[in-house]
């Protein structure tokens, strides 16, 4: 075989590997991208999911028997609020439908905690629910008003909780 | 492959393309020319005539081209060394025959040589010392003609390349009705004369290669002497005394002596010679005329001329092998085939003598330049060194060419794994479909789990979200953005089914209010002093003609120690500087508790939670 015919055929072949090359390269890069995808992807897919489970369980609750008041109640149990009452006012189906919520017991102490998961929850499970109204007060009160800087516990009484359930459907 | 080998002569050229390899080849063409008698510029005539022979004679087309120089002006001396090594040799070889070539300024020439192979345990070389103007002038010749040769060799060396192609089995047989081993076969010697236009070459040879090589100062175109005009006078050999065996020896050292003289005289006498006759090429007797052929020649001059050129040749081949003793089985006359003069040496030298014509009725030098051109290793002398080297072509490159595209390969081939490796491992890592630990599998996984296997009871069928990958026909990392795809159309179902797919504007959240409001009192107070909260009140306000929907946010506080004053006025600029306060942040004035150091106020601030959506979101 010639130098020259042998050149010519390193050539091909430097060529060839080199296709290979490049070919080898762009799969690694395509797979260095593709694993931080799947990376980001694998946590926000599993979030996403999460949601999508917790409210589809809140969402068949909803449908089983209608109630919003039921399902309040239901997240006031989760975090111990123990009973509570829950007054709607207006049109579940048009405009804004107003929830007002009771604790049934008067000598009810919650944590500061307990009260805002409970909110979250509400939020977060219920369709379109915000929390409009909230006033709380040191639960070791009496009828009589604390001095400030008084040692207490960080236990607190619900005085007023609102939620408004606003609904695409305005009124006329 | 094609392979152009050219054979220069001072009066002309031949020329052979030998096509295939070493082994199986044929002459593709072939051709040879002259150069005319009266030529003013004989170099570039001579080379407009080998590009015109080139072109017409179907060589222009080739893939390597070798040169025989004209070897007349080579002094050839024969050199032992005791080692073989080609680049050893070369880097001694001046050195070494040096003293050989007394009349020669060793500066002057270009030295480079034949391995012979005799029974002698060291190297044997043929040294031929080409002078420099001579190479000049080879090369000169070659630019006229267009040609670019990297190989110089000489005709005696491309003569050597040409042996194989003798027929010699059987000569010796025939003539003594014997018959021999291969063995011995190879050790016998035969006899390869080929006659010249100006000289001749005598190359003594078994099947091992080369043995000796002559050249003998006689040619053809001493027939012309005294045709054309009147040359200088006639430079005899010395007379050959016929039948005295006994003086054999000593006539032919005397010979040898006699023939180096004439070549000193021959080159000495360039100057003088060319007030003579300036156009002689390569140094030789510029009377005989170069415009005959062979033939015209023969035509031309008496029986009585060619006569004595038929003696001349006898005597000089004769005497060559008695000065080598050497003894041959047989003689082979190549080149220019004079009438009867295989006869007149199987007379003389009792030896059986055949003329040879080679294939196509080409040179056999160009023959051999051909083959060297094939791979041909006989002879390895290139006189294209020192200043003359070739620096031009492939063939220059060639060596570090072929390491780095080898190194390249290699390069690519070791890259080219590695990033394959690599790369299959982060596809297996990311997406791959058996793999139970890679992403894929585990999102899918915790998918099926989530949205699959947990559905409540009741929910409705096509809640289902696929995430199994048999039969879809998509590139792998088109599995995740698939699997993505349904679990958003999932949320997109439930928001439909709910009635959450609208946006509309929902009321302001006081619980994101306080989220935002408490990030604050804790950065700005949980790491300065102790502080409580007293009393919060928060509700929404609608949008009005005077204000924009917000969460109007009251909150009693006791801050403790000495500045809490100063504590709480940095608070409150904290709160009305944040992008999610709207309008003023108001107090009642910090007034001191009555247990303890310390003081509290009552703060109100509005809050829009929309503007702290990216604070919202980070928690």
């Amino acid at each position: 075989m010639s130098n020259r015919r042998t050149l010519i055929i390193l050539l091909v072949l430097v060529a060839l590997t080199g296709a290979g090359r490049f070919w080898a390269k762009s799969h690694r890069t395509t797979w260095d991208s593709g694993f931080s995808r799947h990376a980001s992807l694998f946590k926000s897919v599993i979030e996403e999911a999460r949601e999508v489970s917790a409210r589809r369980e809140a969402a068949v609750y909803g449908l089983g028997d209608s109630s919003y008041q039921t399902q309040i109640q239901e997240f006031a149990g989760r975090s111990r609020l123990g009973n509570i009452t829950v007054r709607p006012r207006g049109n579940a189906e048009v405009g804004d439908y107003v929830l007002m919520v009771d604790i049934e017991n008067p000598d009810h102490r919650y944590g500061r905690n307990q009260i805002f998961t409970f909110l979250y929850n509400c939020e977060v499970m219920i369709p379109r629910v915000r929390t409009t109204s909230l006033s709380i007060r040191p639960a070791s009160e009496g009828t009589r008003k604390l001095e400030p800087g008084t040692e207490r516990d960080d236990l607190w009484k619900v005085e007023q909780v609102t939620f408004i359930k606003r609904s695409p459907e305005k009124l006329n | 492959m094609r392979s152009l080998g050219i054979s220069l002569r001072p009066d002309g050229f031949s020329f052979a393309v030998c096509d295939g390899s070493l082994k199986k080849y044929t002459v593709a063409a072939s051709g040879s020319g002259l150069l005319p008698s009266d030529s003013s510029d004989p170099v570039r005539d001579l080379g407009k005539a080998l590009a015109a022979a080139l072109k017409s004679g179907g060589a222009s087309k080739y893939d390597k081209v070798i040169i025989a120089a004209p070897g007349i002006t080579s002094p050839l001396r024969e050199l032992s060394l005791p080692f073989s090594d080609r680049e050893k040799i070369m880097q001694v070889l001046k050195f070494e025959v040096e003293s050989e070539l007394y009349h020669l300024d060793i500066d002057e020439v270009v030295c480079d040589f034949l391995e012979l192979h005799d029974e002698r345990a060291t190297t044997t070389l043929l040294v031929a010392s080409q002078p420099k103007p001579d190479i000049q002038t080879t090369l000169d010749v070659l630019s006229a003609a267009g040609v670019d040769a990297a190989l110089l060799d000489v005709d005696f060396g491309a003569l050597a390349a040409y042996l194989p192609s003798i027929p010699t089995v059987g000569l010796a047989e025939e003539a003594e009705g014997e018959v021999l081993s291969l063995a011995e076969q190879a050790d016998q010697l035969h006899g390869l004369l080929h006659v010249g236009p100006y000289s001749s070459v005598l190359m003594v040879f078994s099947a091992r290669g080369p043995r000796a090589v002559r050249l003998l100062h006689v040619g053809y175109r001493e027939l012309g002497r005294g045709l054309e005009g009147e040359g200088p006078p006639e430079v005899h050999a010395e007379p050959v005394v016929e039948g005295r065996d006994e003086n054999d020896l000593h006539a032919a050292e005397s010979a040898e002596a006699a023939a180096n003289e004439a070549i000193e005289e021959l080159m000495e006498g360039t100057e003088l010679e060319d007030s003579v006759d300036a156009e002689a090429l390569w140094g030789v007797d510029g009377a005989l005329p170069t415009g005959y052929e062979l033939e015209a020649l023969l035509e031309e001059a008496s029986p009585e001329a060619v006569a004595e050129l038929r003696r001349r040749l006898v005597a000089e081949v004769r005497r060559g092998l008695l000065a080598s003793s050497l003894k041959l089985e047989s003689v082979t006359i190549a080149g220019a085939l004079l009438p009867g003069l295989d006869e007149q040496m199987q007379q003389r030298l009792a030896i059986p003598v055949r003329m040879h014509e080679s294939e196509a009725n080409a040179c056999p030098i160009a023959i051999g330049a051909g083959l060297r051109g094939l791979g041909d290793k006989t002879s390895p002398m290139n006189f294209r060194q020192e200043e003359f080297r070739f620096t031009k072509g492939l063939e220059r490159i060639e060596g570090p060419l072929t390491f780095a595209l080898v190194s390249l390969i290699a390069y690519f081939v070791l890259a080219g794994v590695v990033d394959y490796k690599v790369g299959s491992a982060k596809m297996s890592a990311a997406a791959g479909l058996g793999d139970r630990s890679s992403l894929l599998t585990l999102t899918a996984h915790e998918v099926d789990q989530l949205l699959n296997e947990n559905m409540p009871e009741g929910a409705p069928e096509n809640w289902r979200v696929r995430t199994d990958f048999e039969g879809v026909d998509i590139p792998r990392d088109q599995h995740i953005i698939r699997l993505r795809n349904g679990v958003s159309d999932a949320a997109k179902d439930l928001d439909e089914m709910l009635g959450t797919s609208e946006a509309i504007e929902l009321p302001k959240s006081c619980l994101d209010a306080w989220r935002l409001v408490s990030d604050v009192l804790k950065r700005e107070l949980d790491d300065r002093e102790r502080w409580m909260l007293e009393d919060l009140t928060m509700n929404f306000v609608k949008k009005s003609s005077r204000v924009e929907a917000h969460v109007e946010v009251k909150m009693q506080l006791t801050i403790f120690g000495e500045s809490a004053t100063a504590i709480g006025e940095g608070l409150q600029t904290k709160l009305r500087n944040s992008e999610w306060s709207v309008g003023q942040v108001e107090n009642n004035g910090w007034e001191p508790i009555k247990d303890g150091v310390g003081r509290f106020s009552t703060i109100t601030l509005r809050v829009d939670p929309e503007q702290g959506s990216e604070l919202l979101g980070a928690e």
